[in-house]
């Protein structure tokens, strides 16, 4: 029998489950589809800011009102997910003279509480000596997997379906109008139609590949931009640089690290990015004139997100030039009823984005439910309580399982229990699944230690037959030593010798899949 | 004003295989030995077996003999190629040694061993621990998994030795089991706790006579390599048990620490001295190592040297440092270092498991045959200073399994050259 759903979804990330929960909740029966894991795609792959909006205010200021408004909501209706780190614009001797007043007068005018402090009083003893000036902003940041996965959890309490690893194949019109979708599970292959009322796309810098399928043109055109995982958390509050936005000119803290970004340059390809070493070196250098110790701290990796931007001028010079607010697009414009595409826009507005799109999903299907997302707490958020860093410590005393005892993963203090109780809840999760929901293997060595243990315990929960069992751990040790290879110099490039002698010549799992030529 | 006279004959630096080999060699000519490093090298890493080259142009070497000699005809710039018909005596040495220290390494250049692993893959090796090697063929195995060791799964060595040995033309059957003991419900059970634990006859006792019913109808007991600091406990434990074997793992490596603690005590008893915990560099001048300076407990020293075995490892143990520059450094006395060929973009192969070649593996400080450092003109650069192990250029270790036997090699013929070193006025 086909199935038949009111609206589906397509993307996984913060934006498609946030309106397949909005949707949801408006009391329509939805499908989600996603092509790889949750934040597989863009979501997945941001430095973590949750913008007060003043990295915009001088350039962009409809996007900075934007975000103080959802950065107030998500404080509220996402808090696990959110750590109150504030943030901090650094003024540094030498940097344009009047971009401070111009700055202090766009936040004023864009409703953001931006306060000049004393030097004295930034408690980063890190900063620079060359900070002159030091503006304090609501700036904070958040954990995307653990939102995005809330939101899935609402959503399915909601009656939703979420299906990850399957991804859109085709799309299918009667007389101008979406009926159904084709959608493939990328694991098993198969192939199933679906009926759907209405085709929302959330896809994000993929946008136009689903559109193609509708046989609609939309021009996006991916921002890519490259962040650094440094393996020390540099400073308290997310550090910004108080002149015009250029690259290198954020470091964030974020668990137990800092990721140091961003660059921007617009590229066609959407599903590589080649990072080059000089690239690395400008972020190091931009990030070490705020933050010196820069310098000394060991780079663990390195990855690009694809910033979805929709380009309807087809202006491909400087996507940071590009507005940040996104776009919602009835494609019955192009002759299409039944499409919706949500464009554009940022992390920190993903609510607002899935509002719009909801809102105009109900109205072509002529539902009129209100939207609720933006006092609706998420699963897991209803206390109200923030993240903070020692939460995981916090926890695992209070279980009694002490702070290190058997932990499987060291660097981000993952108890053998913690690992059960996520694998028992996501019966279909692999390692990967487990360094995206639980941070395994992100800390500083890049899953040396945990890479092992963590197989070994699938292999008990979910046991596959013959070679197959090494399969996850080779898949594991190849995605982290993907982010490594760029910035291997000095201590990270002693670990990844370490990482070779444990992995390649004391077990040899070199030689484990491949059968050895003689 | 005059130096003061060198204390020792020979001063090695580096306290990994490499540099337990020099001393010893060093040692057995009669030379007062001076052994000092920061730390213990990547022998507590690694499995406790020497490598001698397990793979060739992507095959595993059944022979190595043969495999070492077609090395180093094709690759002049290989250590082997220096290093020649010597491999084979200093593993003779070694053997020797480590067996005075009470650790017995069998095999030779002849054949292949094959080491069992706690992935469940099996890897060739030259020399092994008695306790690492076991009678696969035909085998029906007892995989026992210890309660609160988190660092050994026996449900994925169960599921992937089967199908690895088959291809090898081995026919494997294992059955996977879980022990837990009173003593192993207690926090930080690492393998070294592990291993002190089984170094108690008592608790040995107990692990065998729990295995004993498990084992019923087993030919074989597979247990992560954690069986004792001291050599003799494996073997006393299969003496209750019947036939045992050890599977490495994670670091830190039991039987790696046995075999260094083997060749530290040896060198202790031919007189030698140990010294851990000393940061090193090398004052040199006009083409010979003047005096070595030294910061340990908080205090600086410096000694004037007769000769000096410079063996720091190679990446992994910092004696090769890749700066962020994009340069290969040796830190400690500032050898030239052969740089990788190519392009930093290329430096590193692309898939971490990949099979193909990696040029930062090749590089390092090349020496001559009596293992003195070579400028980029082939001269030596400095007379009594002897260069072994990790530091060696032209080794492309990840892929060829040959850190051990170079090791090994390199650091007996330096240890050699530099007891043969004379006194200078």
């Amino acid at each position: 029998m086909t199935r038949s759903y009111d609206v589906v979804v397509v993307g996984g990330g913060a934006t498609g489950t946030g309106l397949v929960r909005d949707l949801a909740m408006r009391g329509l029966r939805c499908l989600l589809v996603e092509q790889g894991d949750l934040c597989h795609g863009t979501t997945g792959r941001f430095h973590g800011l949750l913008h007060s909006g003043a990295r915009y205010v001088v350039r962009d200021p409809l996007s900075a009102r934007e975000c103080i408004a959802e950065n107030r909501v998500l404080r509220r209706i996402a808090a696990a997910c959110v750590e109150d780190t504030g943030g901090l614009f650094c003024w540094l001797e030498g940097d344009p003279e009047d971009y401070p007043e111009r700055f202090l007068a766009g936040c004023r005018e864009a409703g953001i509480p931006a306060e000049e402090i004393a030097l004295s009083r930034t408690r980063e003893p890190l900063l620079s000596p060359r900070l002159r000036r030091a503006f304090a902003v609501p700036d904070a940041t958040i954990q995307p997997f653990d939102l995005a996965a809330a939101n899935v959890r609402s959503a399915e309490a909601y009656g939703a379906t979420v299906h990850r690893y399957h991804r859109l194949v085709g799309v299918a019109t009667r007389s101008g109008r979406v009926c159904g979708v084709e959608v493939e599970d990328v694991r098993g292959g198969e192939r199933e139609r679906i009926e759907a009322g209405l085709l929302a796309s959330a896809a994000g810098a993929w946008a136009g590949r689903v559109a193609v399928l509708a046989g609609v043109e939309l021009p996006m055109s991916p921002g890519w931009g490259i962040m650094l995982v440094l393996n020390q958390r540099l400073c308290r509050a997310v550090v910004n640089r108080c002149r015009p936005p250029s690259d290198g000119d954020i470091v964030v803290p974020v668990g137990t690290v800092c990721i140091a970004g961003t660059t921007s340059r617009t590229l066609d390809t959407l599903d590589r990015y080649e990072t080059s070493r000089e690239e690395v070196d400008l972020v190091l250098t931009a990030s070490a004139e705020m933050i010196p110790a820069v310098r000394e701290a060991r780079v663990l990796r390195v990855y690009a997100g694809a910033r979805p931007l929709y380009d309807p001028g087809a202006d491909r010079a400087a996507s940071r030039a590009l507005t940040r607010a996104h776009t919602v697009i009835d494609h019955a414009r192009d002759g299409v009823e039944g499409f919706v595409s949500v464009v554009g826009g940022k992390l920190t507005t993903y609510r607002l984005m899935a509002e719009d799109a909801a809102d105009l999903a109900c109205r072509k299907l002529g539902v009129e439910a209100p939207c609720r997302t933006a006092t609706e707490p998420l699963p897991g958020s209803e206390p109200g309580r923030h993240y903070w860093l020692g939460k995981r410590l916090e926890a695992n005393e209070r279980e009694r399982e002490g702070a290190d005892a058997d932990l499987v993963c060291e660097c981000e203090l993952i108890p053998r229990r913690m690992l059960e109780r996520f694998l028992e809840s996501s019966p279909d999760a692999d390692l990967e699944d487990l360094l995206r929901g639980l941070r395994l293997g992100m800390g500083p060595c890049q899953g040396a230690f945990c890479s092992l243990r963590a197989a070994g315990l699938l292999q008990r929960l979910r046991p596959r037959a013959g070679l197959e069992a090494l399969s996850p751990l080779v898949a594991f040790l190849e995605e982290r030593a993907k982010g490594n290879r760029p910035v291997l110099r000095d201590d990270q490039a002693r670990q990844h010798r370490l990482n070779e002698i444990i992995y390649r010549e004391v077990l040899a799992l070199d030689h484990a899949l491949a059968p050895p030529a003689v | 004003m005059p130096s003061p006279r060198p204390p020792y004959d020979v001063v090695v630096v580096g306290l990994g295989l490499a540099g337990l080999t020099a001393a010893l060699a060093a040692a057995s000519r009669g030379a007062r030995v001076l052994a000092l490093g920061k730390g213990y090298g990547t022998t507590h890493f690694r499995s406790g077996t020497i490598d001698v080259l397990g793979y060739l142009e992507g095959g595993a070497v059944r022979s190595p003999r043969p495999a070492l000699s077609a090395l180093a005809a094709a690759r002049p710039e290989h250590p082997y190629a220096r290093l020649g018909g010597r491999v084979e005596e200093a593993l003779s040495f070694l053997r020797d040694a480590a067996r005075g220290g009470g650790v017995e390494l069998q095999g030779g250049l002849d054949e292949a061993q094959l080491v069992a692993t706690t992935a469940g893959t099996l890897r060739p090796t030259c020399l092994a621990p008695t306790s690492l090697l076991g009678a696969w063929d035909g085998a029906r195995v007892l995989a026992v998994g210890l309660q609160g060791f988190r660092d050994f799964d026996p449900e994925l060595f169960a599921a992937t030795l089967p199908p690895v040995a088959a291809r090898l033309g081995l026919e494997v059957a294992v059955r996977p089991a879980r022990l837990s003991l009173a003593p192993l419900l207690r926090r930080h059970l690492d393998g070294l706790g592990l291993a002190r634990l089984l170094d108690r006859p008592a608790f040995r006792h107990q692990l065998a006579e729990a295995l004993r019913p498990l084992a019923r109808g087993c030919t074989l007991v597979a247990l992560p390599a954690v069986l004792g600091l001291e050599a003799a406990t494996a073997a006393a434990l299969a003496t209750e048990l019947g036939p045992a074997v050890e599977l490495p793992t994670l670091p830190p490596s039991v039987p790696g620490i046995r075999l260094q603690r083997a060749l530290e005590r040896a060198l202790r008893e031919r007189g030698g001295r140990v010294q851990v915990g000393a940061e090193v560099r090398l004052e040199c001048a006009a083409g010979r190592a003047r005096a070595l300076e030294l910061e340990a407990a908080g205090r600086r020293l410096r000694m004037p040297l007769r000769s000096v075995v410079l063996a720091t490892g190679g990446m992994a143990s910092g004696g090769l440092r890749l700066e962020p520059s994009g340069a290969v450094v040796e830190p400690a006395a500032d050898l030239p270092v052969a740089q990788p060929p190519g392009p930093p973009g290329r430096w590193f192969r692309e898939r971490f498991l990949g099979s193909c070649d990696q040029a930062i593996d090749l590089a390092g400080v090349r020496a001559d045959a009596c293992m003195r450092p070579l400028d980029a003109e082939g001269r030596v650069v400095i007379e009594n200073l002897f260069v072994a192990g990790g530091l060696l250029a032209g080794a492309e270790r990840s892929l060829e399994r040959s850190a051990d036997g170079i090791a090994c090699a390199s650091g007996y013929v330096a240890g050699l050259e530099a007891a043969a070193v004379e006194a200078t006025a």
